[in-house]
């Protein structure tokens, strides 16, 4: 995938040549996280060297998506953006994922009756359009086997 | 975090100058907002422009105003220090007050603005991804996010964090948007008696509870006020303070806080934010506390972060901050009353005077510290704690005195 197709499905956002990787990412519907080669640790957003130990042996790694609300508000009024409806409160997320304690996403949650959203719900990956491109949201997790 | 505070009480805020503020001034500019600050600033402390020799301040929205800019319009002669600050408005003072205590100037104009703007972009190099990091907000993210954040409604930077951190305190101690409640009551009561609020009419808990819901659990009531007006300071020496027009005031301890990860979304407790730091770090610095204030200004630029100020800096526990209002409010006054005798946000607050990332604390400040409040003055003011700023990387302390 060319760099000219991730500016193009990407119009708005401040692409650079380190954040590239990431949009890139969404375009195959992969969730990238940073992952420390020296220290293993795992960290969001992109950050050219490790937070914890400032190595710059980081790569980037897909996550699993599983994960839970940990912070949750509902937006009644905000910019127009296509497909956000404030009328009912829209909802708006952070997820802690369930690959370490602390590394969190900013996403809304789909699928999901008000009543049963809340801080603790158990939610996994799923993916929304936004201006022509794919970008990461979270359900509710289904049952696991 | 020492508690090194060499220059404690050895400046002095010498001047204090306001354009007002209002929903909406219409076609005066930014710029002009400025200098009708400056130009009272100066002419409150006794000076003129050729007393000037430093320069500081800037807005949030626009990104501020340029010190050169302040410099050509003032005709200021002869300048050997300036610099931008971003808001909240420590940063600014204490930017001057560096200054001023090393030398590199006398007297400093310190000054900020607040102006009400529409995004803006521009465009530049070649290379698509540096165009692609030159367009964006004011405040310098992208339309979209710059990889690192994103905006409304697709991310909690700003107000949606707030709302989203009210929202887990409520849970987790069991709060009530009641507690909220209080401190815009708290501010509107204030606001009747300054003039310069833009919001006056008195609010009930009738009213807080059925105001429109803007981030859940926040409404209408929770969030600041936009306005067009700015302030200005004069910063110099206490000694020379003591020499000029206007009665002194000290600045007796200033911090900043901030802690990584300072994203609203990735701050792994209320207790492990900026704004706890600096609680600790104005502690630390200062020989003045909570027994010794006569008027406190938590911030408010959200009724949460003035909430939480009460629990950071210690005057009840975390999660407690909703039965002390409870405990110190002053029934008849409806309002805050600390113990009976401290008030708190006596101008109204950013919630109804109008929204000034905490310059209008500092002006309110300066004007009970110099008994020159009017029918808001708090009998005898020596002492004032002001916390400008929010949780996570913008917070900041101050501890003013009477000089």
């Amino acid at each position: 995938m060319t760099e000219e197709t991730v500016l193009e499905r990407f119009p708005g956002v401040r692409l650079d040549h380190l954040n590239k990787q990431y949009y890139r990412g969404l375009l195959r519907h992969e969730l990238l996280v940073n992952r420390c080669r020296a220290c293993g640790r795992m960290s969001a957003p992109l950050r050219p060297i490790c937070p914890s130990c400032w190595s710059s042996e980081v790569s980037l790694v897909p996550v699993s998506g599983r994960g839970t609300v940990h912070l949750l508000t509902f937006l009644h009024q905000g910019p127009p953006a296509p497909g956000v409806d404030y009328a009912g409160g829209f909802p708006l997320a952070a997820i802690e994922l369930a690959e370490q304690p602390g590394l969190r996403v900013e996403a809304t949650v789909l699928d999901c009756p008000r009543d049963r959203l809340r801080v603790g719900l158990e939610v996994e990956l799923t993916w929304m359009d936004r201006d022509g491109a794919p970008w990461p949201a979270f359900r509710p997790a289904r049952a696991q086997p | 975090m020492t508690g090194r505070n060499p220059a404690k009480d050895q400046i002095a805020i010498a001047g204090v100058g306001l354009s007002p503020y209002a929903r909406d001034r219409g076609t005066v500019t930014e710029l002009a907002l400025l200098l009708e600050a400056a130009d009272a600033a100066i002419r409150d402390a006794g000076l003129t422009a050729a007393d000037i020799d430093g320069v500081v301040g800037g807005g949030l929205l626009t990104g501020g105003i340029d010190p050169a800019t302040v410099v050509s319009a003032l005709g200021l002669p002869a300048v050997t220090w300036w610099t931008r600050a971003a808001p909240p408005i420590v940063n600014h003072l204490v930017a001057a007050s560096n200054a001023v205590w090393t030398g590199a100037c006398e007297v400093a104009l310190v000054y900020h603005s607040v102006y009400r703007v529409g995004g803006f972009s521009r465009s530049a190099d070649a290379d698509p991804f540096r165009r692609r990091a030159t367009f964006g907000l004011p405040d310098g993210r992208a339309a979209t996010g710059d990889g690192h954040s994103d905006h409304e409604p697709w991310s909690m930077h700003g107000s949606a964090g707030y709302a989203a951190w009210a929202g887990r305190y409520l849970a987790e101690f069991g709060a009530s948007r009641e507690d909220f409640g209080r401190i815009a009551i708290n501010d509107r009561t204030n606001a009747a008696a300054n003039p310069n609020a833009v919001l006056r009419k008195p609010l009930t808990i009738t009213d807080y509870l059925g105001g429109r819901m803007v981030r859940e659990p926040l409404c209408l009531y929770d969030m600041d006020v936009p306005v067009d007006g700015a302030d200005a300071f004069i910063v110099t020496t206490a000694e020379r303070a003591r020499d000029l027009r206007a009665a002194p005031v000290l600045i007796h301890a200033a911090t900043m806080g901030m802690t990584a990860p300072p994203e609203e979304h990735l701050a792994a407790d209320l207790d492990a934010t900026g704004q706890a730091l600096a609680a600790r770090d104005l502690r630390a610095k200062s020989d003045l506390w909570l027994e010794d204030i006569d008027v406190f200004f938590p911030y408010d630029g959200f009724s949460f972060v003035a909430l939480r100020c009460f629990e950071a800096y210690g005057f009840c526990g975390p999660g407690e901050a909703g039965a002390f209002l409870a405990d110190n409010w002053d029934a008849v006054e409806n309002r805050i009353k600390i113990k009976g005798r401290v008030p708190v946000n006596t101008h109204g607050g950013s919630l109804s005077e109008g929204g000034s990332q905490g310059a209008g604390h500092l002006r309110e400040a300066v004007t009970q510290l110099r008994g020159q409040a009017g029918r808001r003055q708090v009998p005898g003011a020596r002492v004032a704690l002001l916390t400008p700023g929010g949780f996570f990387f913008n917070a900041q302390g101050l501890v003013l005195r009477a000089g």
